[in-house]
């Protein structure tokens, strides 16, 4: 059925007035049906088309990116068709339909320019092919499934604030030794004495040798070991913000990832709920916030509880040596007291755990509104879910594990700066 | 590493050929949708089919209040029958000797010239004239019988009526079913003119003020063998129509009684009046609109039919999107909320309140973690000027009975700690 149809029957209604009657009437609409399904069995069937897609390069959310549909005409017909191009709503496709005019044997191509809303690897829907013929009464169209996958990764927002903490952390460097002094402080070289220098790091036999005043200078150690661990269970499905809890989690993993392997750390990251969902590490790898990136993209979080007994021994089998276990997740009174805390011991035994959670700004604002008697009772009870989560940051401080919690936004800065403190201060 | 996967997920359409079963499967709807409406027509057709009893004592009619039963019993009899519905043919038919016509219903459907037309048929060849419960409509025939109006309308009359007359055929057939009408002689004392099954029981009694006059001669079936007036034929008045039909002729007598009443000549006519159909109707508006211009509208119905298929038909379908899991965020801390007022638990939400604004004003004022709340609201005190007993009752002692009190308090606490900076 196309416009084209309707136009020839409202064509009939010339003859039907001229000759009004049951039998012209009939005439008519026979005549009508008999050209419509002539016209039927003259339309090409769509399945004559070839079809193949190829989906452009992978993006990080925000970036647009394309799908490359072909169409390939190997019959010996002559096809007039009008394509869909069909994705799912979050891929934001502009203009999914197309018409074409195919000779035998000729090819064309469609582009769809995407701009994905949701990290993730996005699946191409169907393609829909509506053919007609040359007098294109009637339309046949099939529907077929064509695989592509477009991959979006994490949007990384916060490598914005990658330089400046990697400035930081440069600063580190050839800082004169009593400044930053500490186990994790390795000789680097020496070099001139110039005003400012503290006095004690005045390398006097090597002045002497110099007839010159020398200091020694230290850079901050190298090759420490990171394992972060991104909780995707059920608590990390939160909404805060414009994301959710996970959203930032990644972010933070994200931008230490890309400090620490930029120091010349080795990092590992490890995302799980009841079990291990992926695992990421930056050994041999050339670019590593990429290669993170395409691990997770996949992930989303999910209703299951973390299982953190296995989580870790996974922490535990990825790195022998000494290393600073960051585990990104949410202060839940239940979680932490009845999973976390149990399985803290032997990580401490071995390892220097930091733990760091995404604060819901919605809870600060709740809190502050104080006006109606409604509104204290909602009140008290945010502010009391803000001391539980103090509570329980007083009570990893006292099993010897240092907590940071900020808004999704902060998290990733305060992470990285709680980094670069540990590195100044030698304690990776 | 994106070449790779740009390769791995490249894909191509696989073969159009879509299993027979999971086309089954996509069609099972229609497939559905079809056996429905296909019971749902054969069974109003059925329906239908049993409502061809709308034309009661028809002579072809099976159903229960059809007289076919009747009509094939006279014919097994060796009673040559006639059936129609036609006038002319029952006219012609009425008209040869040794014929009786029975008109079984409906005879108000006959014209004043149709009934003359019987009524000279029948009377030239002394033929006789059987009806069924004709109702007030047999004055139009004779006017020697009428319907009896003299019974008690309070009269509840036996089941099984008896004969109670000389007439030999309902001697012979006994009892009969009971009716709901009566006729009686139009003039008492009319001459030839029997009449049988009279109603009995409680209740029977002739009153006056009627046409008929009490004392009258009346029953069920009125046998008149003719004798002057306007009719010179003879005429049987059988008074109740359950005799004749299918479903009531095998009870009691019925049967004996209508099949000599019906069998006394060789020929019978049974013809059975409908509507000519030939009614004249008002002219509607519709017969002032110009055809071509019906023909016209009437042809639109195809083209917005057409319209909607195509406005109708979707161009592929809706496209599928996998939602992640989101879990809203402060959920639970309003499902407490609502838990606490609806328990009225003020003192505790105070207390929460209060224990927050202790740990941040301690922060304030660098006191270390071991200051108790009375150092706190000391230091407050101190810090604000406060008198300390109100700086006390705020942070500690008071406790709310309303909910404007605990109001109150927290704005005081709120009020206090914002000073302190």
């Amino acid at each position: 059925m196309t416009t084209r149809l309707l136009l020839l029957t409202l064509l009939g209604l010339v003859p039907v007035m001229l000759m009004p009657g049951f039998t012209s009437a009939l005439i008519v609409a026979g005549v009508i049906v008999i050209v419509a399904l002539l016209d039927f069995f003259l339309v090409p069937p769509p399945r004559l088309v070839s079809l193949q897609r190829t989906p452009g390069p992978m993006v990080r959310l925000g970036d647009p990116t394309d799908c490359t549909l072909t169409m390939v005409n190997d019959s010996p017909k002559r096809l007039r068709i009008a394509v869909r191009d069909a994705w799912s709503p979050s891929a934001r496709a502009e203009n999914t339909r197309s018409h074409f005019d195919l000779s035998p044997g000729e090819s064309s191509q469609v582009v769809t320019h995407l701009l994905p809303v949701r990290r993730g690897a996005l699946h191409a829907d169907k393609v829909t092919i509506r053919s007609r013929s040359i007098l294109g009464l009637i339309a046949r169209q099939k529907s077929f499934d064509v695989p592509a996958i477009v991959r979006v990764l994490p949007p990384f927002i916060s490598r914005r604030e990658l330089p400046s903490k990697t400035q930081k952390l440069r600063e580190l460097d050839g800082r004169s030794a009593v400044m930053i002094r500490g186990m994790g402080t390795e000789f680097d070289s020496l070099r001139d004495y110039v005003d400012g220098d503290d006095v004690r790091s005045i390398d006097w036999r090597a002045s002497a040798r110099a007839q010159d005043l020398v200091v020694k200078t230290w850079r901050p150690e190298r090759d420490r070991r990171i394992v972060i661990v991104v909780d995707s269970s059920r608590l990390a499905a939160r909404r805060c913000g414009d994301g959710t809890i996970f959203d930032a989690a990644l972010e933070s993993a994200l931008l230490l990832t890309a400090l620490a392997s930029g120091a010349g750390d080795r990092v590992d990251v490890i995302i799980a709920d009841a079990r291990i969902r992926a695992i990421a590490s930056s050994h041999r790898s050339k670019d590593p916030v990429h290669d993170l990136s395409v691990a997770l993209t996949t992930v989303h979080p999910e209703l299951y509880d973390a299982d953190w007994e296995q989580i870790s021994s996974t922490v535990l089998s990825t790195s022998r040596q000494h290393a600073l276990v960051v585990l990104v997740t949410a202060l839940d009174e239940g979680s932490v007291s009845d999973e976390i805390l149990p399985v803290l011991p032997t990580l401490l035994a071995r390892h220097r755990v930091v733990v760091a959670s995404v604060e819901d700004p919605g809870l600060g604002e709740l809190a502050a509104k104080r006006e109606g008697a409604d509104e204290i009772f909602t009140a008290a009870a945010a502010e009391s879910e803000l001391l539980t989560s103090k509570s329980l940051q007083t009570r990893l401080r006292g099993a010897g594990v240092q907590s940071v919690e900020a808004g999704p936004e902060d998290l990733p800065g305060a992470l990285a700066d709680l980094y670069i403190n540990l590195k100044a201060t030698g304690k990776l | 590493m994106s070449a790779l996967i740009d390769v791995a997920t490249r894909g191509t359409r696989s073969s159009a050929a879509v299993p027979l079963t999971a086309r089954l499967r996509s069609a099972g709807v229609w497939i559905v949708a079809a056996i429905a409406i296909l019971i749902t027509v054969i069974a109003t057709m059925l329906m239908t089919s049993d409502r061809e009893s709308e034309a009661p004592l028809h002579y072809d009619s099976t159903a229960r209040e059809g007289t076919k039963a009747m009509v094939e019993t006279l014919r097994d009899h060796g009673v040559e029958v006639t059936t129609t519905e036609d006038y002319e043919t029952a006219h012609k038919a009425s008209g040869k000797p040794d014929t009786t016509l029975l008109i079984p219903t409906k005879a108000d459907l006959l014209s004043q010239g149709d009934i003359d037309g019987f009524q000279s048929q029948l009377a030239a060849n002394d033929n006789r004239l059987a009806l069924i419960d004709p109702g007030h409509m047999v004055q139009e025939f004779t006017d020697r019988i009428t319907v009896d109006d003299s019974i008690s309308p309070l009269a509840t009359p036996d089941k099984i009526s008896r004969p109670h007359c000389e007439v030999p055929a309902a001697q012979a057939a006994g009892g009969v079913e009971t009716g709901e009408t009566e006729y009686a002689e139009a003039r008492k004392g009319t001459e030839g003119l029997s009449t049988c099954y009279p109603f009995t029981g409680p209740g029977v009694s002739q009153v006056g003020g009627g046409e008929v006059t009490p004392g009258s001669a009346h029953g069920q079936l009125i046998v008149d063998e003719g004798g002057g007036g306007k009719a010179d034929f003879p005429v049987t008045v059988l008074g109740n129509p359950d005799w004749a039909t299918n479903a009531g002729i095998d009870e009691e007598g019925n049967a004996s009684l209508v099949l000599s009443q019906l069998s006394q000549s060789d020929h019978l006519v049974v013809y059975y009046p409908t509507e000519s159909g030939e009614s004249e109707s008002t002219p509607s508006t519709l017969d002032y609109v110009p055809s071509w211009f019906i023909a016209g509208a009437l042809w639109l119905v195809p083209c917005v039919l057409i319209l909607l298929l195509i406005l109708g038909r979707r161009f592929g379908p809706l496209a599928v999107e996998r939602l992640p899991v989101i879990v809203p965020a402060v959920e639970t801390v309003h499902g407490r909320a609502a838990l606490a007022a609806r328990s009225h638990d003020r003192t505790g939400a105070l207390h929460t309140l209060r224990t927050g604004a202790l740990l941040r004003v301690a922060k304030r004022l660098a006191l270390g973690p071991e200051a108790g709340p009375r150092d706190i609201i000391v230091g407050i005190a101190n810090a604000t000027g406060r008198d300390p007993a109100q700086v006390d009752s705020v942070f500690s002692s008071a406790v709310p009975s309303t909910d404007s009190e605990l109001a109150n308090i927290v704005h005081q606490l709120t009020l206090i700690e914002s000073e302190i900076s």
